[in-house]
C-alpha cells in the first residue's frame, strides 16, 4: 500500500483555496493559472447573462446597444456596479493571496 | 423530491467546469499521451518502467502534463468549493432544503424504511478524508447527500450520461431468482434504484456508513414509490444473519476503503450469502493502457483525494474474494458507454478504469 491515512486527527482536507498540490515547475505558475480559470468562468458566466439580457430585451422591442451607451445609473444602481466589481476583481486576483500551506 | 436549484449564474460557471472537463478528457489526455510516447521514445522503455517513474519524467518535463494534472485537481475543487460552487449553492437553499430532509427523514424512520443508527461512529478512514475533494465529506453536513447527488450530475466524463453507468452495470449482473439483494455503499441510492425493475419480486436492501446520504436515498425510493430497506451500518459488520441474500452488490465502494477494510467486506458479505448468491461489484481495478493508464489513474487518485483508490489496485482482488470462500471470482471488462479496452491499449479519451467483479458463494 503506497498511501495510507494521514496522522491522527489530521484530514485530508481540501480549503476553498487548497493549493497543496503543485503542478509547475515554478510556484508562481500555479497560481497564475489559478487567475486565469477564474476569470475565464466569470467571462462564461457573463457572456450567458448577457445573452439572456438581451433575450429578454429583444422581446420587449428595446433597442439594445444604442440604450446601453446613453445609460446613466443613478446613485443606488452605481453602488451595485461599484460591488459587483469589486467582486470581480477580488475573485480573479484571490488565488493570487490565498494561503499555501 | 427537490434538487438543488442553482441560480443562473452558478449554473452557468458549472457548465463551464463541466465543458472544460470535457476538454480535458480528450485534448489534454491525448497530449499527456503524445508526451509519454515522445519521453519513451527519447529515454528508451526501462525508462518509464512504471506509473512512478512516467509521473517522475512527465511531471519534470511536460507542461502539457502539468496542465492536465492542475486542471484535473482544481476543476473538481472549484466544482464544489468555489463562491459559484456546489457547496455555495447549498447554502443559499439550505433552510428549504433542511427542512425537506428533515420530513423525509422523520417519514423513513416513522414507515420503518430508513432505519438511522443514532450515536453511530463511522470508521476513521472514512471520516478523515474529503474523497473526491467534497469538503467535509459525504457525511459532514445534513445536506450532504444533496450536495454529492448534484455533484455526480457531473462526475463522468462530460460525454457520458451519469446514470447510465448503473442502468448498465444493473443489467450485467446475471439474471436469477433473488428473493433479497443488498446493495452495500448505497449512497443516495443511484446504484440501488435500478434494480427494483431488473428482479421485480425481489426486496431491496441499501446500507451506507452516512446517514445524510441514506436520507437522501430514502427520498429517492419514496419518490419513485419503491420499497428500500436503508440502513445505517458498515459493510464490515453487519445485523443481517447468515445466508439472508441471493445478491450483494456494490458500486465505487472497494476503491474507497484500505485494504483490511476490503478484507473484512469481502468475509462480511460472503457471510451474508446464500450458498450459490453472488458478490457482483463495480469499480476501479487494472486501468487498461499499461505504464500509461497506471500513471494516469494513480494521478488521478493523488489529485482527486483518493487516498485507497491506487492501493485497490494493487491488491488481488480476486485471490481476496477466493480467501473469503467464494468459489469463484471472475473480472470482466465493463462498457460505461463509451466502449471497453485490452489491457495493452489506452483509451483514446479519459475514463474511469470500471471492471465488473462477479463472484460466486
Ligand atoms: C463513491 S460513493 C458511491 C455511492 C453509490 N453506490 C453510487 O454509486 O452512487 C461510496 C459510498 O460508500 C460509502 N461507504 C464508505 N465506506 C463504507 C463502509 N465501510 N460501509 C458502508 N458504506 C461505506 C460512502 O459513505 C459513500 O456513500
Amino acid at each position: 500500500m503506497t498511501q495510507g491515512l494521514p496522522a491522527a486527527g489530521r484530514r485530508v482536507i481540501v480549503g476553498a483555496h487548497a493549493m497543496d498540490q503543485k503542478f509547475f515547475n515554478d510556484p508562481a505558475l500555479d497560481r497564475l493559472v489559478a487567475t486565469t480559470i477564474a476569470l475565464a468562468a466569470e467571462v462564461r458566466v457573463l457572456r450567458d447573462r448577457q445573452q439572456a439580457l438581451e433575450g429578454v430585451l429583444a422581446r420587449q422591442g428595446l433597442v439594445v446597444p444604442a440604450d446601453i451607451e446613453g445609460w446613466q445609473p443613478d446613485a443606488s444602481e452605481q453602488a451595485a456596479i461599484d460591488a459587483e466589481a469589486e467582486r470581480f476583481v477580488r475573485s480573479v486576483l484571490g488565488p493570487l493571496a490565498a494561503d499555501a500551506p | 423530491m427537490r434538487s438543488l436549484s442553482p441560480d443562473r449564474a452558478t449554473l452557468a460557471y458549472q457548465d463551464f467546469l463541466r465543458r472544460a472537463k470535457g476538454r480535458w478528457a480528450r485534448d489534454l489526455y491525448r497530449a499527456v499521451a503524445a508526451d509519454f510516447a515522445a519521453a519513451r521514445d527519447r529515454a528508451g522503455p526501462d525508462a518509464l518502467a512504471d506509473a512512478d517513474a512516467a509521473e517522475a519524467v512527465l511531471s519534470a518535463t511536460s507542461a502539457r502534463y502539468q496542465y492536465f494534472g492542475w486542471l484535473e485537481r482544481h476543476l473538481q475543487r472549484l466544482k464544489y468549493a468555489s463562491p459559484r460552487g456546489i457547496l455555495a449553492a447549498v447554502d443559499a437553499e439550505r433552510p428549504a432544503l433542511a427542512a425537506e430532509l428533515a420530513a423525509a427523514r422523520e417519514a423513513g424512520v416513522a414507515r420503518g424504511e430508513l432505519r438511522l443508527a443514532p450515536g453511530f461512529t463511522p470508521p476513521r478512514y472514512f471520516s478523515a478524508v474529503d474523497f473526491h475533494q467534497h469538503p467535509g465529506g459525504v457525511a459532514g453536513d445534513p445536506l450532504a447527500g444533496v450536495a454529492y447527488d448534484f455533484g455526480r450530475q457531473t462526475t463522468m466524463p462530460a460525454h457520458l450520461d451519469p446514470d447510465e453507468v448503473h442502468r448498465r452495470f444493473t443489467a450485467a449482473v446475471p439474471a436469477g431468482d433473488c428473493r433479497r439483494i443488498l446493495d452495500i455503499g448505497c449512497g443516495t441510492g443511484r446504484s440501488t434504484l435500478p434494480f427494483a425493475a431488473r428482479f421485480p419480486s425481489a426486496v431491496l436492501y441499501g446500507i451506507d456508513v452516512a446517514a445524510p446520504c441514506l436520507v437522501r436515498a430514502f427520498q429517492r425510493s419514496d419518490a419513485a414509490g419503491v420499497r428500500v430497506e436503508w440502513s445505517q451500518q458498515a459493510a464490515e459488520q453487519t445485523d443481517f444473519p447468515d445466508g439472508h441474500f441471493d445478491l450483494v452488490h456494490s458500486t465505487f465502494l472497494l476503491h474507497e476503503v484500505p485494504r483490511p477494510a476490503l478484507a473484512a467486506i469481502t468475509r462480511e458479505v460472503h457471510r451474508i450469502l446464500a450458498p450459490g448468491g453472488r458478490f457482483v461489484s463495480l469499480d476501479f481495478h487494472s486501468p487498461p493502457g499499461g505504464v500509461f493508464g497506471a500513471f494516469i489513474h494513480y494521478g488521478h487518485a493523488r489529485r482527486n483525494n483518493e487516498v485507497f483508490m491506487r492501493s485497490f489496485c494493487e491488491t488481488d482482488f480476486l485471490g481476496l474474494q477466493r480467501d473469503a470462500g467464494f468459489h469463484e471470482a471472475v473480472m470482466l471488462p465493463f462498457d460505461d458507454g463509451s466502449g471497453t479496452w485490452a489491457a495493452d491499449e489506452a483509451p483514446p479519451h479519459w475514463r474511469f478504469p470500471a471492471q465488473l467483479f462477479v463472484a460466486t458463494k
